[in-house]
Order: structure tokens, then sequence, then C-alpha cells
């Protein structure tokens, strides 16, 4: 068994156990939203990070997951069953609309068209009162809708549906998608030189990502039973991205650490929470400048650093004989 | 007839605002290939800058305007020298400087925030006065809209002069259409685009200025009037300032219109999907660049 699936698993039972001895909401709160953040940030790392299509319209997805099974459970009645995945086909399909005409685009052409795509949902979310309430928002009476006993339970389902999401990132890397979207981000002609239909798997990527998106979207308005048009704003796209960045683009494992990280900096910040937001700006900054690799390149040359130390002293004690 | 008339009026001072926005941003473009995400903040800068220096200091409008755009010209040419310096030092990639320039808006925006207040203020006009009546009809024009007008085509009219009559313009110029001859041929691109930073900076202040007193002044207002500069730049074309700017007029008259004969709870929608939609059918504009990419 290979390392990081051994820590996965480990992360996940004690993850799951903490669970059941804990009786701390706060702890379990934090690492519920650390997890709803874990899967955006898994979810536009497969887009960004993998493929190397920049999207700054990610909260766009979860905006849509989000309200989509909030609207069918609350306005229509329909079961959670049903509307759970309702929400996921119809955040699919109108990824699958966007992204085959944008995803021909590069660089600040794609930035910019992710960004209107966020930009149009968001107004939406906020003018569309008959239907998404507007700035009231729509209430999600979760235990009505999940019943008490899923409702209780919601905190193990968080946790396993992440551990999931994240074994599937795993898979996707080394699996022949992951070996050819990795082909595409390193160079678009060369890929489609030797046969790879670089514009199908951008888009089966994009579609992939905001899937995620939709699931943390879901998970998130029967975590908070109320959701408004700000949770999904501008802002919440660039932390998304942010948590990419200061993880380290394109690992799994670096981009579960800058949500860790990012979703921990406000508690952190406590005393001048006011300022968290300038400090993400900041922080992005300083990343990209001096951090490119992000968290995840700072332990590995941490890690290759104290390998060439022992190896140093080693050497030096076996000469020394 | 009058509505008409009217509408046009509001889309030709909104869109004007638009214009110069996108004037800003095709400046820089145009001679670093990096769009500024920012640059809608730049204008929220000039337009709470406004605020401070004469609601609050009560300065005179000349001296106000010449510190604002001075200080917003400067605070485009740190960006340059700490933020895209850095990353060119190191050959980031291009999603680098993207998301740095977005960074450098949110710390823009959270900055004034914390500096003037999370609120919206509402800034003096620049004249005072009546609306003037047209041709004594019923149809009046704030003198308010008239400076903007003014003001917006103005500094169009003198920036093209300025790029295609003197050798300072005609360098930004060959910058953009080859970097790299132009520095074989003795042109020191570092000075020459760190100008286009102050100067692209000053033009968004000048925006922030005349758009302060129609809507006010929030911390807050950069990203949607940035956005709303993309889409009339992209709807014009990123290669040609001048583009941009009747890209913006289109934009601002389509606005006006949609939000009085189709629904004025969606027209805020309007421009984001002029610009979605021109990006998936001709992200090139109306009036394209020669290479677009």
């Amino acid at each position: 068994m290979k390392i990081s699936k051994l820590l996965t698993l480990v992360i996940g039972t004690s993850l799951i156990i903490f669970g059941i001895i804990s009786s701390n909401l706060y702890f379990l709160q934090v690492i519920q939203m650390i997890i709803i953040n874990a899967i955006l940030a898994l979810g536009l790392n497969l887009i960004f990070g993998h493929t190397g299509q920049i999207s700054i319209g990610q909260a766009g997805f979860y905006a849509i997951g989000a309200y989509t099974s909030a609207i069918l459970e609350v306005k229509f009645g329909i079961s959670f069953l049903l509307a759970w995945p309702s929400a996921i086909v119809l955040t699919a399909i109108i990824a699958a609309i966007i992204g085959i005409p944008i995803l021909k685009l590069h660089g600040h052409y794609l930035a910019m068209a992710t960004i209107a795509f966020g930009m149009i949902v968001e107004t939406m979310a906020t003018n569309w009162i008959s239907i998404t309430g507007g700035h009231a928002g729509v209430y999600v009476p979760a235990e009505n809708i999940l019943g008490s006993f899923i409702a209780s339970k919601m905190y193990f389902v968080i946790v396993i549906v992440g551990i999931l999401l994240y074994i599937i990132c795993e898979n996707i890397e080394y699996s022949r998608v992951g070996r050819a979207i990795r082909a595409v981000r390193e160079d678009e002609n060369g890929a489609s030189s030797i046969g790879i239909k670089h514009s199908k798997y951008k888009v089966i990527m994009f579609v992939v990502g905001a899937i995620f998106s939709a699931i943390a979207g879901i998970i998130y308005v029967h975590l908070n039973s109320v959701i408004t048009p700000e949770v999904f704003n501008m802002e919440t796209s660039i932390l998304i991205l942010m948590m990419v960045i200061v993880g380290g683009i394109g690992s799994n494992i670096g981009v579960v650490l800058g949500s860790v990280f990012i979703t921990l900096l406000p508690e952190l910040l406590y005393g001048f929470l006011e300022y968290n937001i300038l400090v993400y700006g900041i922080l992005i900054c300083l990343s990209l400048i001096f951090l490119p690799q992000g968290l995840h390149g700072l332990i590995i040359y941490v890690i290759e650093t104290i390998k060439k130390l022992i190896y140093y002293n080693y050497k030096i004690e076996n000469e020394g004989e | 007839m009058t509505d008409i008339i009217q509408l046009i009026i509001a889309g030709v001072s909104a869109g004007s605002i638009y214009g110069i926005i996108a004037l800003a941003f095709t400046t820089i473009y145009n001679s670093t290939k990096i769009v500024n995400f920012a640059q809608g903040n730049f204008i929220m800068l000039g337009s709470m800058l406004a605020y401070y220096f004469m609601a609050l200091q009560k300065l005179p409008i000349t001296v106000a305007i010449i510190l604002i755009v001075t200080l917003t010209g400067l605070i485009g040419l740190s960006m340059k020298i700490f933020i895209i310096d850095s990353l060119e030092k190191r050959e980031a990639p291009l999603f680098s400087k993207i998301i740095a320039t977005l960074a450098v808006g949110i710390i823009l925006s959270q900055s004034a925030a914390l500096i003037f207040g999370k609120t919206k203020y509402s800034v003096p006009p620049l004249i005072k006065g009546d609306p003037i009546k047209l041709f004594s009809t019923n149809i009046g024009i704030w003198p308010e809209n008239i400076i903007l007008i003014i003001i917006t085509f103005g500094s169009v009219i003198g920036f093209w002069i300025f790029l295609n009559h003197t050798s300072l313009g005609r360098v930004i110029r060959a910058i953009g259409y080859n970097p790299k001859a132009a520095k074989i041929a003795g042109i020191q691109t570092s000075k020459i685009i760190a100008i286009t930073f102050i100067l692209s900076g000053g033009i968004s202040a000048l925006g922030g200025i005349i758009v302060a007193p129609i809507v006010g002044a929030s911390p807050y207002m950069g990203m949607v009037l940035g956005v709303k500069g993309f889409s009339a730049t992209i709807l014009g074309g990123m290669g040609n300032p001048f583009a941009g700017f009747i890209g913006g007029i289109i934009l601002g008259l389509v606005e006006a219109f949609g939000s009085y004969y189709i629904s004025f709870t969606y027209a805020p929608v309007i421009a984001y999907v002029i610009l979605l939609g021109m990006l998936m059918i001709k992200p090139t504009g109306l009036w394209p660049e020669k290479e677009a990419r």
C-alpha cells in the first residue's frame, strides 16, 4: 500500500473516531468547513492544477448546486434522495454548456469568461427573488428534510464524502485521463499531435470540477440551513483559487493543506477578523512571488533538506572512520 | 421620442465610464499583454480619494484632481514594481500574473474599506446646477453628465493624439507590437512599461473622479465596474484602445435600453452576458486586433 493511500485511510478513520468521541461542536464545525473548502479546492485543482485551465467562477457552480438542491427540497417538496442527484446533474449540464465554448479560450480570455459566469450566477441569485429569495436567501430546515437521524449524523456524511472525493482525485491523477490532462497542461498542441483530444479532456475535467463544487454546495446548504447570494460572490471564487495556490497547484494533498490553512486563518486572526480578506490578498501575492509551489513545495523542500543533512552527516561519519 | 433621447443620454454617459475603464485596461494590455484585473479597484481608488479630498478636505477641484491622479498613478507604478516585476523576474506563468492582479484588487479594496470605512459615500458634483433643458423641450441633461462626457471624450482624443503623434506614444506602441525588437532598437522597455502603468492608473483615477458624484464612492464598487470595463473591452476588441471605448458606449446604450424596455431587475446581468457571449462567439471583439489568443 502506498504511503499516500495509507495516510488517507489514517486521516479518514481518525476523523470519524474524533466525530464519535468528541462533543466539542466548535471543532466539529471547523472540520466540516475545512472539508467543504477542501472539496471546492480539489474540484478547482482538477481544472486548474491538473488541466491548466484557469477558472475564477467556481463559486457559480457552488451556488448552482446549493440553490438547486435547496429550492427543489423547500419549494417543490422533493425528497433529498432525488434533489441531490438532480442538483449535481443540472450543474454538470450547465458546466458542459458553458465549458464547451469557453475552454477554447486561453489565459486572460478564459479568466474573464469564468469571472463573467460567476457574476451572472451571483446576480441571478440576488435578483431572481421569486425563486432564490434574493438577499433574504433560502431557508432549509435540515432536520425536516433529511430526517433527524441523518441530520444528526451529518458530520460523518461529510467526512465520508470528502474522503471519497479525495480518493477519486488521487485516482484520476494516475489514470489514463490523468496522464492525458497532464499532457494537455504541459503542451496542448503536443498533446493533440499524439492523438489526445484536448478539448474533450478539458471539458470533462471542467464538468468534474463543477460537480465537486456542486457537492460542496449541497453539503453547505444542509449544514448551514440558510444560503444567501453573499456566500457565492467573487470573493469566494478567489478564496477557492487561493486555497489551490497556497496549497500547491496540481497537488491534491497540497490543496487539502491549503484549505486547512485558509479555513483556520480567520480563526487564528480572531483578534482582527476585519483584516482577514486583506491578509488573504497579501498572502496570495507573497505566495505567488516567494512560494510558487505552495505549501506542498515548501514541505518537499524541507524534507529534501533534512534528507540532505542526514546524508551529509552520515557521509562525514563514515569518512571519519 | 423623449424617452429615447433621455435613454441615449443616460446610455452614453454610463457607456463613457465603461469606455474609460476599457481605455485604462488596453493601455496596460497593449504594452505588456497583461490584463490588469485590479483595474476596477483603481477606479474605486479614484472615487474614494475624490470623496476624501473633495468632500472631506474640501480642496479646490483642480488641486484635488491633480493630487488624486498622481496618487493613483503612483499606486499603479508600485504595483508594477513590487508585483509584476517580481513575477517577471521569476518568469512566472501567465496565470500567476492574472491571480496576482486580482489579489492586488482585493488588497486595494480592503485597504480602502479599512481606511475610509465600509459605507457608500456621496461625493459632491464637480459642477453644481439644475438640469439643462435641450431646445426648450422636456429633455434635460444634468451638468454632471455633460462634464462626464466632455472629460471622457476629451481624454480619449487626447490619448489618441498622445499614442500616434508623440515620440513616447510611438515607443509605447512599438513595445506593444514587438517587445524584443523594441529592446534591440534601444528602448528601455521596463521604464516605458512603468509609464504605461502610471498612465493607466491616472486614467482610472479620472474615471473614478467623474463616476463618484453619479453613483457614489464605495470600497466595494471596483469589481463590478472592472468587469463591466472588461465587457466593454471585449466587445470592442482588446487590440485597440479606442475600440474598447466604442464598446463601452455600445454597452452603456444596451444597458440603458435593456433596463427600460426589458427588465430593470436583470439589467445588471446584461454586461456579463455580453462579456460571456462575446467570448464564446467572437473573443476578438467587433474591431479585432491582428492576433488574439
